[in-house]
C-alpha cells in the first residue's frame, strides 16, 4: 500500500471530483511555494528567519511539538476504534498518523542549521539529551506505523505504538523542562505540569483531528458515518481538553502564588508586556477562548450532539493549541516568524494534508467497504 | 461558498447503525491507562537509566562524559579558570583591545545586528550580575562576558549529538563537525555564552587567519579558552592583550596564581542559581 501511494495520489487526483482535485492543487502549489521557500533557507541559512541570537526556539520547534503531540493523540483514537470493533478504520488512522508524524520529523529536520546532519543524533547520540530520545521515539513510530500500513502485526504492534505516542508529549514537555537552567527556567507554567499537560493535549488534538479528518473526507468519499461513534469520540476530545485546561489552571495559580520573576510571566501572557507581547497577548486570549467555548460546546450533551455545530466545536481544540503551543512560545520572546518560515511551514502542512486527502480517500474507497467501517 | 456546495467541516450523512458498546468505553480506558503506567515505569525516559538518573538531577552528567584533553607540551589544570580584575579594564579601549585580539585570532566574523556573533562581549554590572542597586561607580562600569566554562554545564547536557563537550581539565567546547544547530545549548545555557551562525561567517571576516578553522552555516560557537594556545603552552589571547588584568590557571590547585588572586580579593561570580558552579571570576 505504502509503495503504491503516489500512485494511488496521482489516481484519485486525476479521476476525482473538481472541487477535491482543486483542493488539491492548491495544496500542492502551496507545497511547491513551501519548497522554494526552504530551499532559499537551505542555500542562505537561518538568517532568512526570524530568529536572533537568543537561541529561542521559533515557529518551526513549535510546529514539531503541534504535529508530534497529534501524532501521539491519534494512537488514542486507534486504540479506541480497535477496541470497540471498528478496526477497519485503522488504514485510515494509521494513514494519518503516518502524514503527520513525517510533518513533525520534517519540522524537527527543517529547524537545525544543519539539516542534514539529522541523523547525527543518533550516529553520535548523547543519552543525557532529551532531543535524543523524542527523535527515537518519533523514528521508532513512525516505523511501527508504516510496518502496521503495510499489515505487518497490526495488532501486536498497536501496544508498543501507544507506548511510544504516550510517550512523545511526554517527553516534549519535558524537552523544556529539562533545559530549565537556561532562559526556560523563567518558562510561563510550572515544568512539573507540562508532561501531562502536553499529553491531555495531544489526546485532545488527536481525537478532535480524527474527527475532521473524517468530516472532510466524508465530503470527497462515499461512506457513513457513525453518530454515536462520533458524539463518543468527542467526548473523549473533550475530557482530554477538561483536564489540559485543569493543569493549565493549576499553572496560571501557581503563577499567581508564585509571583517570582518567571512564574509572573504567564501573567505578561496575558496582561501586558509592551510591544513585544502584544501578539501573544491577543493570541493567548484567543486560545483560551476557544479552549473554554470548545469545553462548553462538547461538554454539554445538546451542542455535543449536534452535528452541524459539532465539527465547528471540535476544530476549535486544534486552532487553540496552535495558537498557544505552536505560535505563542516564540511570539511572547519578541519574535515574529519571517515570510519564509511561514511559507515553509504552509508548505509543508500543505503536502501533507495532500498526502493525507488523496491516500485516506484512496483507502476509504479501495481499501474498505463501507460495511466493513461499520 | 456556491450556492449548494457544502463547507468542508460539515458532517453529512450519519447513520444509526453503530453498536458502539459500554464495554469498549471501558475496555480502551484501561488499556490506555496500562499503557500510561508502563509508560511512568519504564526506563525509557531521558537521563532515567539506573546510572544516568542521579548525574542528570544532579547536573552532572557532564562530568560522567568528560573526555581527555590536552597535549604534552601543552599548559594543564585540574580545573581551568578565570580572573578578572575588572578595575584594571574599566576603560573602553582596554576592553576593546581583548575582545579584538579574542575575535581577529578565532575569525569570529563581525557581523552587524541581531545575528552578531561574540566570543567575549561588554555589558553593564546590572545585566553581567542581576544585581540592579550597587554603588553608581560599580552600576557604571562595564565588564567582559564570556563562557564560563561551567563545572555543571547544562549546554553539555542537551547536546544531542556530543557536539558540546567537557574536557577533564574543565574546558568546555564545540566541535563544529557534529554540531547539527539545534540550538538547545543556547536555550540551556543561562549566560548567553553561544551564538549561531545564521548566515557563513566567511564574508564578514576582514582577515582570516588560517590557523583557526572558519565556521560554516549553521552551527554554534563560543568561546574556547584558547585551547589551541593552551595545548601549545601558551596563555590565552585575552590574557596576554589584557596585561594583567585578566589572568588564567588551574581553580583547583590552592596554590596557584588564580586561586591565590581570589584568597586575596572579594570575586563574585555570574548569578549562579542552577548550581553550574561557573569557572569565570570578577574582581571588583
Ligand atoms: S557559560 Fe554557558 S556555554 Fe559556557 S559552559 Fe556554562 S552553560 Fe555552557
Ligand atoms: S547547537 Fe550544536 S552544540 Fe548546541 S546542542 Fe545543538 S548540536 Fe549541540
Amino acid at each position: 500500500m505504502i509503495s503504491n501511494w503516489h500512485k494511488m495520489a496521482k489516481a484519485d487526483v486525476l479521476r476525482n471530483s473538481p472541487a477535491f482535485s482543486r483542493g488539491v492543487l492548491f495544496l500542492l502549489l502551496l507545497a511547491v511555494a513551501g519548497l522554494v521557500a526552504c530551499r532559499a533557507q537551505l542555500s542562505l541559512g537561518f538568517q532568512v528567519s526570524g530568529l536572533a541570537q537568543t537561541g529561542l526556539p521559533g515557529l518551526y520547534e513549535g510546529q514539531f511539538m503541534f504535529f508530534s503531540g497529534i501524532g501521539a493523540g491519534l494512537a488514542a483514537a486507534r486504540l479506541y476504534c480497535r477496541l470497540s470493533g471498528r478496526s477497519g478504520l485503522d488504514p485510515l488512522i494509521l494513514w494519518f498518523t503516518f502524514c503527520v508524524l513525517l510533518a513533525a520529523l520534517s519540522f524537527s529536520a527543517i529547524n537545525l542549521g544543519r539539516p542534514e546532519r539529522f541523523f547525527y543524533i543518533f550516529r553520535s547520540h548523547n543519552f543525557s539529551s532529551l532531543r535524543f530520545w523524542v527523535s527515537l521515539a518519533l523514528l521508532v513510530y513512525l516505523f511501527i506505523t508504516v510496518l502496521s500500513l503495510a499489515g505487518f502485526g497490526r495488532k501486536y504492534l498497536m501496544f508498543p505504538a501507544v507506548f511510544l505516542a504516550s510517550a512523545i508529549p511526554v517527553l516534549n514537555g519535558l524537552l523544556y523542562q529539562g533545559m530549565s537552567e537556561g532562559r526556560f527556567h523563567d518558562f510561563p507554567l510550572h515544568s512539573a505540569l507540562l508532561a501531562p499537560r502536553f499529553l491531555a493535549s495531544a489526546v485532545s488534538c488527536g481525537l478532535a483531528l480524527l474527527l475532521l479528518g473524517l468530516f472532510l473526507l466524508r465530503n470527497f468519499a462515499r461512506f457513513d458515518l457513525d453518530a454515536k461513534f462520533v458524539k463518543t469520540l468527542a467526548a473523549g476530545s473533550a475530557c482530554a481538553l477538561a483536564l489540559n485546561v485543569f493543569f493549565y489552571i493549576l499553572g496560571a495559580a501557581d503563577a499567581f502564588y508564585n509571583l517570582s520573576a518567571g512564574r509572573a510571566r504567564f501573567l505578561l501572557l496575558f496582561f501586558g508586556g509592551g510591544d513585544t507581547l502584544r501578539f501573544a497577548n491577543i493570541a493567548m486570549w484567543l486560545s483560551a477562548v476557544l479552549a473554554l467555548l470548545a469545553l462548553l460546546l462538547l461538554l454539554l450533551p445538546r451542542t455535543r450532539g449536534n452535528m452541524h455545530l459539532l465539527p465547528w466545536s471540535l476544530a476549535m481544540i486544534p486552532l487553540s493549541a496552535l495558537l498557544e503551543q505552536g505560535l505563542n512560545f516564540n511570539a511572547w520572546a519578541g519574535y515574529t516568524p519571517s515570510l519564509i518560515e511561514l511559507l515553509v511551514s504552509a508548505g509543508l502542512v500543505s503536502a501533507c494534508l495532500a498526502l493525507f486527502g488523496t491516500g485516506g480517500r484512496r483507502i476509504l474507497r479501495h481499501a474498505l467497504t463501507p460495511v466493513k467501517i461499520f | 461558498m456556491r450556492p449548494g456546495s457544502r463547507c468542508i467541516l460539515s458532517v453529512g450523512r450519519f447513520s444509526e447503525a453503530g453498536k458502539v458498546a459500554n464495554r469498549s468505553r471501558r475496555k480502551f480506558l484501561r488499556t490506555f491507562g496500562f499503557a500510561l503506567a508502563g509508560l511512568a515505569g519504564l526506563p525509557v525516559l531521558p537521563g532515567a537509566s539506573p546510572s544516568a538518573l542521579p548525574a542528570a538531577a544532579s547536573g552532572n552528567a557532564a562530568q560522567n562524559t568528560a573526555v581527555p584533553g590536552g597535549h604534552a607540551g601543552g599548559l594543564k589544570a585540574g580545573r581551568w579558570g578565570m580572573v578578572i580584575f575588572t578595575r584594571k579594564i574599566a576603560g573602553v579601549s582596554e576592553r576593546h583591545k581583548i575582545i579584538q585580539a579574542c575575535h581577529e585570532a578565532h575569525n569570529v566574523p563581525d557581523i552587524p545586528g541581531r545575528h552578531a556573533i561574540k566570543w567575549i562581549r561588554n555589558e553593564g554590572f546590572a545585566r553581567s550580575f542581576a544585581v540592579r542597586q550597587a554603588p553608581e561607580e560599580l552600576l557604571n562600569r562595564r565588564f567582559l562576558l564570556l563562557c564560563n566554562h561551567c563545572s555543571n554545564p547544562p549546554c553539555v547536557r542537551v547536546c544531542p549529538t556530543r557536539a558540546g563537550f567537557k574536557r577533564e581539565d574543565g574546558l568546555v567546547l564545540v566541535d563544529y563537525g557534529l554540531c547539527i544547530g539545534c540550538r538547545l545549548c543556547m536555550s540551556a545555557c543561562p549566560y548567553g555564552a553561544l551564538s549561531f551562525n545564521f548566515c557563513d561567517p566567511a564574508p564578514y571576516l576582514r582577515e582570516i587567519v588560517p590557523d583557526f578553522p572558519v565556521r560554516e552555516r549553521g552551527v554554534v560557537e563560543k568561546c574556547n579558552f584558547c585551547v589551541e594556545r593552551l595545548d601549545a603552552g601558551l596563555q590565552p589571547h585575552c590574557v596576554e592583550a589584557s596585561g594583567e588584568a585578566v589572568i588564567a590557571g588551574d581553580l583547583s590547585d590552592p596554590e596557584s596564581r588564580v586561586s591565590r588572586a581570589l584568597k586575596d580579593n572579594y570575586g563574585i561570580r555570574r548569578n549562579d542559581p542552577h548550581g553550574l558552579e561557573p569557572n569565570v571570576h570578577y574582581i571588583l
